[in-house]
């Protein structure tokens, strides 16, 4: 019965997908054009490490600590005290994400098609679903992702498709132009967002087959985000040139701007429907990694109860926090990457050197103890806060 | 879990999602930002003129209730033939923001720049620059960034007034002649990204009112009844802009040799001299290919224009184009009418420091780090830079008919 809970790889190709994705059709193409000019794609691509770090790490300390989750990994890695420092870094990190991807959605929505609708109405609607899902369950959540992402990727290769005739390649060149520094300073912007598949530290955990397949899933959809946005980079300097770096949303516009054959024009709903897929999808396993985290730090037996709180505190922050969407393209371009760079890197390395420092291999088996402790990988039972196989029937 | 529920709570279990699917479509539609449709008033174009302390804004705006209805038939058919299809509203402002802002006043039906197709600049703001009109058509989330952008050789606003008899709404006459790429095109999108280069030139299709009269009567019926042409904004040329600002105009047959070398294959019928008589050919295919070379600091354009053509009509009785190197000296001769064409034009621009054929920009991706050097000189390096065009006609079909009709024997 519980074998069929596990997420399966291309679940988790998926949900690693849904970390870097959305950004690449709303705000990452106007941040590229912006530091790194034409040559965006280009610091779209050379920012991929900064996502496999994370990644790697949390690879090695599944294979230390099999099956846990990052919060019991850290409390064993680093003690007690420092391990749960750690992971209320961890909690902070994914509450604020949650916080911006929440608002990001919104003033998407709001800006582009909702003006006149009050913005707490929009944080509501924009929760909504997030929230229905994650009291779900984890495999809801997957399962969504599964049906989502796809449908969301077809309409955005259309919406590519649509604008082809009308790209001017010359606008791309010349390529290095100006030499590498803007390259890096752009790649910062792609960088930070990459590394946020530090949240997969609370989803791969439910893996349900082995450990290569799921790590090489999440690294095959973080390249599949990086590629993306590499496109969606390409696409918007090669239509507006040096006015990419202009437009809040180069890629609506984009869309806005289709018009095969005079007959399928004004597809900016398509757009929309492509950016909330992604969108919402990333909302929600946001939203998962912090209520987990949360539930997981203060050793709740269940995560669910936090999911009403958690989104209300969230809709709150992401309604009230920034006053403009100007306000918050500053922090946002400015100031957020960074800490989150740094958190989504430093967090992990922390625990890792921990686990390095005392020692502790991959083959030791269980620590046993509370129950709430590690169990080997294969062992089937949920991570806890456990999670029943919520929402089948 | 744990057996299957009893079927009436089952039922009452899946009510509640049930109505909550039901109540999506509802909050999709976001009660706050709803507009009906017959409460948006279409605006199809838009002329901008400059007056004292501000705008003069002047639209058509469609009467959806006199458009003929499509199909045909039924009860909705009468409109055609009765009044006008658009009413035109004019209304001044500091801003263009508040002269739409006047003008939605007039109205009952809320001003809607979704479907503007064209916006046309009076000749006097064209002079002054166009980066308020295009700020304003850009920032405005409503309208499309494809909106095509006019000037108007002279004021803009009577333009609006024209009523030709060919489309319902007139604006769309003005479209479906720019659409056959006869003319440069420039969209709002596109004249943002060049109001965005510095001192950057450009071409703006012109637009001018084709004299209204009378048509030439048969003398020999007197009785029959005698039409009168409309008269009708028709393009005329273009404006030549560096900057935003406009600096001079090139009649229609320069501005089609600049379009050749601005690498947009025009299309059209070419007519030239054939021992001594005119010969028509029509342009089936172009292709354009631009190159720039540096030696040293010494740059030049090199542009290559391949043309596939068709006799559209010959009068020189000896003609006999079945005959291949006939075609081929027909060829010949169409480059060179071509390449006149395209030197005229480029000297046109070139008095006025205009680069309308964005060298400066393939210096730019090619040659970054001379043109990071002369960039700010580019309009006058423009002046005299060499440029070198090459044209390959040729004329692959005679036509329908192959020898001349009147051959003499």
């Amino acid at each position: 019965m519980r074998e069929d809970w596990g997420l399966s790889d291309l679940q988790l190709l998926f949900l690693s997908f849904a970390v870097v994705a959305p950004t690449a059709i709303l705000t990452l193409p106007r941040a590229l054009a912006l530091l790194a000019g034409q040559d965006g794609w280009l610091a779209a691509l050379l920012a991929l490490p900064a996502g496999l770090i994370p990644l790697v790490l949390l690879w090695d300390l599944d294979r230390r600590y099999p099956g846990q989750t990052f919060t019991e990994q850290a409390r064993q890695a680093l003690g007690p005290l420092l391990g749960r420092v750690a992971a209320a870094l961890a909690v902070l990190l994914f509450a604020l994400l949650a916080v911006v991807v929440t608002r990001e959605v919104t003033d998407a929505v709001h800006g582009e098609n909702l003006p006149r609708t009050p913005l707490p109405v929009v944080v509501l609607l924009v929760l909504l679903a997030p929230v229905s899902v994650l009291r779900q369950g984890i495999e809801t959540l997957a399962r969504w992702a599964e049906i989502l992402l796809p449908i969301g990727l077809v309409l955005l290769f259309l919406l590519v498709a649509g604008s082809l005739r009308d790209l001017h390649p010359d606008y791309l060149l010349p390529v290095l132009g100006h030499g590498w520094t803007p390259i890096w300073t752009g790649a910062v912007q792609p960088a930070s967002f990459y590394a946020k598949v530090f949240a997969l530290a609370y989803v791969l955990p439910f893996r349900g087959d082995g450990r290569k397949g799921a790590f090489l899933a999440a690294a095959a959809g973080l390249f599949a985000g990086a590629v993306l946005l590499a496109l969606t980079a390409a696409v918007t300097v090669a239509l507006f040139g040096p006015l990419a770096a202009s437009l809040p949303q180069p890629v609506f516009e984009a869309a806005r701007m289709i018009s095969v054959a005079e007959f399928l024009a004004h597809l900016d709903a398509v757009a929309v429907a492509a950016w909330l897929a992604l969108g919402l999808t990333k909302l929600a396993l946001v939203a998962f990694a912090f209520v987990f985290a949360l539930a997981d730090l203060l050793q709740l037996e269940e995560y669910r109860p936090l999911t009403l709180p958690g989104a209300a505190l969230t809709g709150v922050l992401a309604a009230v926090e920034f006053r403009s969407t100007a306000e918050f393209q500053i922090w946002v371009f400015i100031f957020w990457p960074w800490v989150a760079l740094a958190l989504c890197i430093l967090l992990p390395f922390l625990v890792w050197s921990g686990a390095v420092l005392r020692g502790r291999s991959g083959r030791r088996g269980r620590t046993g103890g509370t129950g709430r402790g590690g169990r080997p990988g294969r062992a089937r039972t949920a991570p806890s806060p456990s999670l029943p196989p919520g929402g089948r029937s | 879990m744990g057996g299957e529920p009893e079927p009436g709570k089952r039922w009452r279990g899946r009510l509640g999602p049930l109505l909550l699917a039901l109540a999506v479509p509802f909050l999709a539609g976001g009660c706050w930002d709803r507009v009906e449709i017959i409460d948006r008033g279409f605006i199809a174009a838009a002329a901008v003129d400059a007056v004292p302390g501000g705008y003069r804004l002047t639209v058509q705006l469609v009467l959806p209730q006199s458009l003929p209805s499509p199909g045909g038939g039924g009860a909705g058919g009468g409109g055609a033939g009765g009044g006008p299809s658009v009413a035109v509203l004019s209304a001044t402002g500091a801003t263009l923001a508040e002269a739409a802002s006047r003008m939605d006043e007039q109205v009952a039906s809320r001003l809607f720049w979704g479907q503007t197709r064209l916006l046309i600049v009076g000749q006097a703001l064209a002079r002054r620059g166009i980066g308020e009109v295009v700020d304003f058509l850009v920032r405005n989330r409503e309208s499309r960034l494809r909106t095509d952008l006019l000037v108007a050789r002279g004021e803009a606003a009577p333009l609006m007034a024209v009523a030709p008899p060919y489309r319902d709404i007139p604006a769309d006459n003005i479209y479906q002649e720019l659409r056959k790429n006869l003319a440069p095109r420039l969209r709002a999108f596109e004249a943002a990204i060049r109001l965005r280069e510095a001192g950057r030139g450009f071409l703006m299709p012109a637009l001018a009112v084709t004299r209204p009269g009378p048509s030439p009567a048969s003398p020999s019926t007197g009785a029959e009844r005698r039409v009168t042409l409309p008269a009708n904004p028709a393009l005329d040329g273009a404006g030549v802009f560096v900057g935003g600002k406009l600096v001079g105009w090139l009649d229609g047959r320069l501005t089609r040799g600049a379009l050749w070398l601005e690498g947009l294959g025009s299309g059209g019928t070419i007519t030239l001299p054939y021992r001594g008589r005119p010969l028509s050919v029509l342009v089936e295919r172009a292709q354009v290919r631009r190159r720039v070379l540096l030696a040293g600091e010494r740059p030049s354009v090199r542009v290559d224009i391949e043309v596939d053509d068709t006799i559209q009509e010959v009068h020189e009785g000896e003609l006999d184009p079945g005959r291949p190197e006939l075609l081929r000296q027909l060829g010949e001769s169409l480059a060179r009418e071509i390449r006149g064409r395209a030197l005229a034009a480029l000297a046109a621009t070139r008095r006025m420091g205009a680069d309308v054929y964005d060298f400066g920009r393939l210096f730019a991706g090619r040659q970054p780090a001379y043109w990071r050097r002369v960039y700010t000189r580019w309009p006058q390096i423009f002046r005299s830079l060499p440029v070198e065009i090459r044209v390959r006609a040729v004329v692959r079909s005679p036509g329908r008919l192959v020898e001349s009709l009147q051959l003499p024997r």
